[in-house]
């Protein structure tokens, strides 16, 4: 969760980002570093990708991340807004319209927002044309042999039994797995799976 | 070997039934002499063994894997396998054969067979950027597998009358108790039955209520596990920023309810789990993919 923000670099590559963009959206001068401040806490301790999205309802903006924290002003229904960071589930977002100068970002329960839509991608392979990064072969590229496969290609398969082999072979035991947690710190939480 | 005698006697015991056409016989829980007369294995769920469901699994799997196949990077198909496992090992059904692997296929989709068979294909793997956000999609597979979600969905209307005893029998148990002239033929049978019922299942789809419950299930298995349990959320954000009528989703779009129904059934469960800390764990995952 940390781990982009984990050095000197990242974080100030993170408040220079963020200084721009509070330029970008004409906010003034003093307002623009109170708002830097709240967003360097709160970045450092949050997941930091930024996306564009647009809120499903109005809403207030919040001082916190929780129902508790007092108002920072309101973002109206279908408004677009920039998520710049997460903490648990609240997304600390600032406004996209130029036109709204007061109290622009806080936070809000990430549900009450939704990305915005992608540009469809005309009969594309799937993810190639999003990620630049596909070219890369030691990731899952996608091969021009191999589209996604549809209900047609479901009806014509043909059970495939050394491939099922194959399957098995990258198996691992309990222990394998719990050691791979061990490794990344993952500890298990009083969670019910099922709730009584 | 002692797996695959057991299934074997069970059908020569059915083709033998057969051409007695007895009724009224039982093996177990099964009334065979029903079944013979009517052609077909109507069943309940409740009667389906642990290893007839494991069988049921890799006869689905199989039939999966002929659609595309396993993604060739050992190293992330074992990656996904610990992530998996580590998920399945805090479920309700942490002793079944847990298997996951990597599909090669750009379409943006996940799939979980009976019997502890998870796959995720490389174009839903390609759009994500964590472990937590792996572990989400796993975990959800992982729900509809230890609840038996598909299980129930062949009792259900249509797919009963489908349902026969070969489900539950290996290909390869066709292939080792068949004499050879009647070895392709027995096996084409089998293939077909198997097929049928796997690709019914999988271009229909579970219910929605099974595909709410194993959301509820899977975000809370994720939080159970250490992972920051909104990672859930985070998925179903961007699969609902993909454009509907990408082709990489149809698939999916066409079995599950759209991503921003799914989104509104958790709200309950968001609350629920506010307090709870979990880690995204992004540069591992990261380190993987690259």
């Amino acid at each position: 969760m940390n781990t982009v923000f984990s050095s000197n670099h990242s974080k100030n590559f993170t408040k220079a980002m963020l200084i721009l963009s509070i330029v970008f959206f004409n906010y003034g001068v003093s307002n623009c570093f109170a708002s830097e401040e709240s967003l360097m806490d709160k970045a450092t301790r949050t997941d930091s990708t930024t996306r564009m999205g647009q809120v499903i309802k109005k809403v207030n903006l919040l001082e916190h991340p929780s129902y508790q924290s007092g108002s920072t002003g309101s973002v109206e229904a279908k408004e677009k807004v920039s998520i710049q960071s997460r903490e648990r589930a609240w997304y600390f977002i600032s406004s996209a319209s130029l036109g709204q100068v007061e109290q622009p970002s806080g936070w809000i329960n990430m549900l009450n927002v939704r990305f915005i839509a992608t540009a469809k991608r005309e009969g594309r392979l799937g993810v190639e044309s999003l990620f630049s990064s596909a070219t890369n072969d030691s990731l899952p590229t996608v091969s021009t042999g191999v589209r996604g496969f549809d209900e047609n290609d479901l009806k014509n398969s043909k059970a495939d039994l050394k491939q099922l082999l194959q399957l098995n072979t990258y198996r691992v035991s309990t222990g394998s797995a719990t050691r791979f947690a061990r490794q990344g710190k993952l500890t298990i939480n009083k969670v019910k799976v099922k709730e009584d | 070997m002692k797996k695959l005698l057991k299934p074997v006697y069970f059908i020569f015991i059915c083709l033998l039934l057969a051409s007695c056409k007895s009724t009224g016989l039982k093996i177990g829980n099964l009334d065979v002499g029903k079944l013979v007369e009517q052609g077909v294995n109507v069943f309940n769920a409740h009667n389906i063994t642990e290893e007839q469901e494991i069988q049921f699994g890799e006869n689905m799997s199989a039939v999966l894997l002929g659609t595309r196949p396993l993604y060739e990077n050992k190293d992330i198909n074992i990656y996904v396998n610990q992530v998996g496992m580590w998920l399945a090992s805090n479920s309700s059904r942490p002793d079944l054969p847990w298997q996951f692997g990597v599909i090669k296929s750009s379409a943006i989709n996940a799939f979980a067979a009976p019997g502890g068979f998870v796959f995720i294909t490389s174009g839903m793997l390609m759009q994500l950027e964590n472990e937590a956000q792996l572990a989400a999609v796993l975990a959800h597979e992982i729900s509809h597998i230890t609840e038996k979600h598909h299980l129930n969905a062949i009792k259900e209307g249509a797919n009963r009358n489908a349902v026969t005893e070969s489900l539950f029998i290996s290909a390869q148990a066709y292939q080792d108790n068949t004499n050879d002239s009647n070895q392709d033929k027995e096996y084409r049978t089998w293939a077909k039955k198997v097929t049928g019922m796997a690709q019914d299942l999988y271009v229909k789809g579970l219910n929605k209520e099974d595909e709410f419950l194993a959301d509820q299930y899977g975000i809370r298995l994720l939080a159970k596990s250490g992972y920051d349990a909104f990672a859930y959320i985070d998925n179903l954000q961007v699969l609902a920023s993909i454009a509907a009528d990408d082709s990489a989703l149809a698939l999916l779009y066409k079995t599950h309810p759209t991503p921003g129904q799914r989104l509104e059934s958790l709200a309950g469960q968001v609350d629920k789990l506010s307090s709870t800390n979990g880690l995204l764990l992004g540069k591992r995952f990261a380190q993987m993919m690259n």
